[in-house]
């Protein structure tokens, strides 16, 4: 669908009757045609309007190359580790889409302006059908204006807020050295206080340090499966980025990217990324940022080539815990580092710096992680929780708040409150 | 198990010896690298020890609203790196001969928490990004219980 406006004065016959060819033969929906529209407005709407359409011109006159501009996901480089022990990187890019020249096009200062759009959305879109009709009804100067202004502004909502845009540029050189050229400039959004009460995507569940990066949905899966996947089946999905190992006599394993890109915060700094520790706890921070995830892969990819490094093929992981899985351990022992794998996917899972207790269980048993049963109801160690608790029950008094617990108020353990201090949280 | 810093100092010497020509203890003399492992857990559980009631206390300000799960497991996160580091810090002391450390024995006790600080990384690791949910405020609250039960016994 196509929609011409035009608007010239003064022409020649033969000028009049290309362009009048030239709509006619391309037109579907919408043209408008205002002749001796300069002649018959005034000499300050004239001087307006020639100053607006030629700062159009220049302003598009300064066209350049993009990077797959119309595209709904930005171009990026491929890595890929290559055969193991020799591990080498192979850089791939997408094919780039050139842009499309159609856009605006000036033609002399006696034909001013012709605007060709061939969104179907610009030119089915009410405000501007609207303005059509406003324009067509008054065929004034002011109209005019107000309409470009209008068309502008439908142009700009339309850019952003389309995640499929497919042809329309905004201007020349947007999006230009971006990676994502449909993220605003400038790092992350910085929200104002207010919007925590106004946003529903910040709510208590959101997590407190989001990344910028977005698990994006491959092109051949539908958006309603898409949207189906657990979050752990989201970081699971092929990406253009993941990594492999290949390591002779041993199997090959997957380090995917947006796994990676889950863990980089907390796990960063034992492979060498830049990190800043928190002043209160002790615990490291690196920034989720795309070039920190791919050096942390490449990292472990590093990692699981190395001469000393220790293969744990039969592994568990969080052993004699309900969450116990069979694992591969890639286990660097000089600096007691370990990257888990999950044996039935060969996917990577978490990385981690081993304490010397860690390191020890590792080598005896093959197993990483579990603890003992610390944090399970039945603890190895431990008698089972039922017994202790009520063991304890029968040393405090019961608090007389549990009397109301029928009547919707939330019931107080007295072990919890009066020996632990807790205070138990309301069920939900 | 009795600690013995002399034998300590001289598996350590040993190890280090072996790791700068590339090799390992564990491969070369499993024995030995078992008795060093055991005195490396014993040093660890008294680090660890000495921290308990931070760690305690942690799990109780989660419990009682007063952190949330990210700020719990930045903690959690942190004293397991601190404990990589002191250890490493005091085997560095062992083997220079510090007066300081000389008398050092660790605490029997402390041995009664071993693994809840490898438990408690991996709720943290399992639930990352993730800790505003029922099911991590109850397997803290049961870790802590346990943890709460342990340090009454001591």
């Amino acid at each position: 669908m196509i929609a011409y406006l035009a608007y010239f004065s003064n022409l020649s016959e033969d000028e009049a009757v290309i362009i009048d060819k030239e709509v006619f033969e391309n037109r579907e929906e919408i043209y408008i045609f205002v002749k001796n529209l300069l002649s018959n407005a005034k000499y300050k709407t004239k001087r307006l309007i020639i100053v607006s359409c030629l700062g159009v011109g220049l302003w598009f006159s300064n066209v350049q190359r993009s990077e797959a501009i119309g595209l709904s996901t930005p171009s990026r480089p491929i890595v890929r580790v290559e055969p193991s022990h020799e591990h080498t990187f192979e850089l791939r890019t997408t094919i780039k889409v050139a842009r499309r020249n159609n856009c605006i096009t000036y033609i002399s200062n006696r034909k001013i302006l012709l605007i060709y759009l061939t969104d179907p959305r610009i030119s089915s879109n009410k405000e501007i059908l609207k303005f059509t009709k406003e324009l067509q009804l008054r065929g004034g100067s002011l109209s005019l204006i107000v309409g470009l202004g209008l068309i502008g502004l439908a142009v700009l909502i339309m850019a952003f807020s389309g995640a499929e845009v497919e042809s329309f540029i905004p201007a020349p050189g947007w999006g230009l050295n971006r990676p994502d050229p449909f993220q605003p400039p400038g790092g992350p959004p910085k929200f104002p206080p207010y919007y925590d009460l106004l946003s529903p995507s910040r709510t208590s569940g959101s997590p407190r340090y989001p990344s910028t990066l977005q698990i994006t949905r491959p092109s051949a899966m539908p958006q309603s499966d898409f949207s189906a996947l657990s979050k752990v089946d989201k970081r699971r999905l092929y990406d253009i980025r993941d990594m492999k190992i290949k390591h002779k006599g041993y199997p090959e394993l997957d380090v995917g990217f947006w796994q990676a890109e889950y863990k980089v915060r907390k796990h960063g700094a034992i492979h060498g990324l830049e990190y800043t520790i928190h002043e209160k706890n002790g615990g490291t921070i690196t920034k989720k940022t795309e070039e920190n995830v791919l050096k942390m892969m490449r990292s472990i990819v590093d990692l699981a080539n190395r001469d000393q490094v220790e293969w744990f093929v039969n592994g568990t992981y969080q052993g004699g815990t309900e969450r116990q899985f069979e694992a591969i351990h890639v286990y660097d022992p000089f600096n007691q580092i370990i990257v888990v794998f999950e044996k039935s996917t060969r996917k990577f899972v978490t990385t981690c710096q081993l304490t010397l207790k860690q390191d020890t269980e590792l080598k005896a048993t093959g197993n990483f992680g579990g603890g003992e049963n610390w944090f399970s109801k039945q603890a190895q160690n431990l008698p089972p929780l039922q017994y202790f608790e009520s063991d304890v029950k029968e040393m405090t008094p019961i608090s007389p708040m549990n009397t109301l617990s029928n009547l919707g108020f939330t019931p107080i353990n007295s072990f919890e409150s009066d020996v632990m201090n807790i205070t138990p949280r309301d069920n939900p | 198990m009795t600690y013995n810093q002399k034998r300590h100092i001289q598996l350590l010497k040993l190890s280090q010896d072996l790791e700068n020509q590339g090799k390992f203890l564990f491969k070369e003399n499993p024995e030995e690298s078992l008795e060093l492992s055991n005195y490396d857990i014993a040093v660890e559980h008294h680090i660890f020890w000495q921290d308990r009631y931070q760690m305690s206390l942690s799990m109780e300000d989660f419990l009682n609203g007063k952190i949330d799960g990210e700020e719990l497991c930045d903690r959690a996160y942190g004293l397991h790196r601190n404990l990589i580091n002191k250890c490493k810090k005091f085997n560095l002391e062992l083997t220079s001969g510090s007066e300081k450390i000389k008398a050092f024995q660790p605490d029997k006790k402390s041995k009664d928490l071993s693994g809840f600080l490898t438990a408690f990384y991996c709720e943290c690791d399992h639930f990352e990004e993730d800790y505003e949910n029922d099911e991590f405020y109850n397997s803290i609250k049961t870790g802590f219980l346990n943890f709460q039960k342990a340090l009454i016994e001591e």
